[in-house]
């Protein structure tokens, strides 16, 4: 998050070297985490929540809500014949996925997209996550959930929660059995393939 | 009991079952025409039910139950009226009723589940409840027909349970039991299979609030699957800027291109601008009404004004006739009533600006507001709307006058377009039609109001402006029943005004399950 409000040249050599450090990573023999999950949905600034998700044994593989990496990260295309400030708006215009968009095509966009990402990142579930009070998302939370599950036959969790969830029981009990659902998924298909 | 206006307590008629005790005495003559109006719409009731295809409708849809209490609900918004206002009452409940009849004709006639007249069905234009008719002021051959306004909108009017049913089937599906009740329940309708399908194609728009514009995408989705092609009118959110002018103007052109292509109609300049005649003729005549209620004998106000705009304005913009020849007849006994000074009620203690979203349960609580306060509910924000004249003959004009009605249309008009529409304006209106009180709907699901109420409570006190919280939730009266919403003005009138009720007998009514 810090990325996108910090002078771009103060922390390009940041990002190199901490890329360097990734790629150089040791894995750990075992995993700490039983299912990888995707994060899709409203705005999270509060880093709690994410850490809510790993510590109940998920790995958030990959995250597209609001300010999120997908597809917060997508590149913006500039040109040199037309005024910088039009690209960035149209960029914004077109690229965006804010469910506050309602044209059909962009809907259906959305899923695919969510659905790439699964495909993409190897999810295994999705965490369908919506801050209380937030319309597009609200709606858009029950209509993805339907079709992530009817349509693309994914596990979905999903989630209405406040802002600030840390301390939150009750999402942590459900993210936990989320995971062990995920966890039994795997262990069924492993025996039907053995079997 | 009598002639008078307050000869008897009007809470008296209130038991425990759905209807009233008792109709109410207005003196032989006026208790005569209201007898007749009322058979009337009973007469109406049973037409309406002679159709084959409006009986299947009845028996297929859960939400037509609603029409059943039509009259119940005309009693209670004319209740303590006599004379002229009475009549005023009637000419303009009577005739949205009979509008709203055809409209379910209409709907029943195409509804692939019940008349399923294709060749109907196919002159027929799905709208969004929400938005302006305008766009199909040009298309005379075509109707523009919307079953929201039918299962959603107006059954809230008559029974102020009607769509709690909708809402819990909608929160079982996984929505919020915190956006707009009046999108969650469409879509609840949906979901629950009690939409009517029809139409060569539906048109939407971006009306009030992110709960209704998110909906337009459940129904688009719906929409498509069926083979009904739908269009989107994005009207810009800062529409009082000039820049964004030009962009809405061509949203409109395309909506109207959409229309054609899915129609094979073509858009008539005559028939857009007879219909406009008649557009601006209603504005001038609302206009009239609003400038009395600045006096100190308004004839057209409270809820009156704003229900009877709202389907004018909106629904019917200028293509139908009868409206016109209603509102002529309106002007015609408000100016009487106007030179012969007659009250609505036996006093008026205080004049008051009805702001923000009205709770779609309790459309009666304005005329309790003058009934048992005493306070008089000028004019309210739905019927602040943009009026100004539009082109009778020039169709490069007609675009953008039809742009900037969509992009100020009711509620639209306040709550985008910055804080200066929703603010300031309602000072300025404070001032322009002398109010000392203003009565501030609450609506707990409408952030798009919500947001504002420091801001609200702030300059009314540096302007000591009396204001009056009313909390509700819209459409559903389990949150917040009709009582709660009684109370907040009970408590303020009582504990800050220290004033007594002119009648007592209204303060606390046994009415919850009314309809």
């Amino acid at each position: 998050m810090a990325t996108y409000v910090c002078p771009k040249d103060m922390i390009l050599d940041k990002l190199k070297e901490t890329l360097e450090e990734v790629r150089n990573r040791v894995p750990d023999e075992k995993p700490p985490y039983r299912a990888r999950v995707a994060v899709v949905g409203s705005e999270i600034d509060d880093v709690d929540m994410i850490k809510l998700i790993e510590e109940s044994g998920a790995l958030v593989v990959a995250d597209r809500f609001c300010y999120g990496s997908l597809p917060g990260r997508a590149e913006i295309e500039l040109n040199d014949e037309e005024d910088v400030l039009r690209q960035i708006c149209r960029h914004f215009m077109t690229k965006s996925m804010c469910p506050r968009q309602m044209d059909l095509g962009k809907i259906t966009a959305r899923k695919t997209y969510v659905d790439q990402i699964v495909k993409d990142y190897h999810a295994e579930g999705i965490i369908i996550e919506q801050m209380k009070f937030c319309d597009p998302w609200g709606y858009e939370r029950m209509t993805q959930a339907f079709a992530m599950r009817e349509d693309y036959h994914y596990p979905v969790l999903t989630i209405d929660r406040p802002y600030a969830v840390g301390n939150s029981g009750q999402l942590r009990t459900r993210v936990q059995a989320f995971v062990e659902s995920l966890e039994i998924k795997k262990i069924q298909k492993n025996q039907k393939q053995e079997g | 009991m009598g002639k008078k206006i307050g000869s008897e307590p009007l809470g008296s008629f209130y038991g425990k079952g759905k209807v009233r005790k008792r109709r109410e005495w207005r003196g032989f003559k006026d208790t005569w025409y209201d007898y007749t109006r009322w058979v009337k719409i009973m007469m109406m009731l049973g037409k309406f039910m002679m159709k084959p295809n409006n009986v299947k409708g009845f028996l297929r849809y859960r939400w037509m139950l609603n029409y059943l209490s039509v009259p119940s609900m005309i009693d209670r918004h004319t209740t303590g009226l006599r004379g002229n206002h009475l009549r005023i009452a009637h000419e303009e409940y009577d005739l949205v009723a009979e509008d709203v009849a055809g409209l379910l004709t209409n709907v029943f006639r195409a509804d692939r589940h019940c008349g399923n007249d294709v060749k109907f069905s196919k002159k027929c234009v799905v709208l969004d409840e929400n938005m302006m008719f305008a766009v199909m002021c040009g298309f005379p051959n075509l109707k523009a027909v919307s079953w929201e306004t039918a299962a959603v909108y107006v059954s809230v009017l008559l029974q102020p349970d009607a769509v709690t049913h909708y809402l819990d089937v909608a929160q079982e599906m996984g929505l919020p039991g915190d956006v707009c009740p009046m999108p969650e329940a469409e879509t609840g309708v949906a979901i629950d299979d009690d939409m009517p399908l029809y139409g060569a194609c539906a048109v939407q728009c971006n009306t009030t609030c992110d709960g209704s514009m998110m909906q337009n995408g459940v129904f688009t989705r719906m929409y498509e699957a069926a083979g009904i092609p739908t269009f989107q009118i994005a009207a810009p959110l800062r529409h009082t800027e000039d820049g964004v002018q030009e962009y809405c103007a061509q949203e409109i052109r395309n909506a109207i291109k959409f229309i054609e292509d899915n129609t094979g109609e073509k858009w008539d300049w005559d028939a857009y601008f007879t219909n406009i005649k008649r557009y601006n003729e209603e504005n001038s005549h609302r206009k009239h009404w609003m400038e009395m209620s600045r006096t100190e004998y308004p004839q057209v106000f409270g809820a009156n004004l704003a229900l009877y705009s709202e389907t004018t304005y909106m629904a019917v913009a200028g293509r139908a006739q009868a409206f016109v020849d209603a509102d002529r007849r309106i002007t015609k006994m408000a100016e009487e009533s106007f030179r012969k000074k007659e009250m609505v009620v036996k006093e008026y203690r205080h004049r008051a600006i009805i702001w923000g979203v009205q709770s779609q349960y309790y459309t009666d609580f304005l005329p309790w507001l003058q009934n048992c306060w005493g306070i008089l509910p000028l004019v309210d924000m739905l019927s602040l709307v943009y009026m100004d004249h539009l082109s009778e003959d020039d169709k490069d004009q007609a675009i953008y006058d039809i742009a900037k009605l969509y992009q100020e249309m009711i509620m639209r008009n306040r709550t985008h377009g910055g804080y200066e529409v929703l603010l300031d304006d309602l000072w300025r209106f404070t001032e322009y039609y002398n109010a000392d009180m203003v009565i501030l709907w609450e609506h707990v699901s409408c952030k798009a109001l919500d947001g504002m109420h420091g801001l609200f409570e702030e300059r009314a006190r540096e302007k000591g402006i009396r204001l009056i919280w009313v909390n509700h939730d819209l459409m559903d009266p389990r949150v917040i029943p009709k009582q709660k919403i009684r109370d907040d003005v009970n408590r303020y009138m009582r504990s800050v005004m220290r004033e007594e009720p002119i009648d007592p007998s209204l303060e606390v009514l046994d009415d919850a399950h009314m309809w």
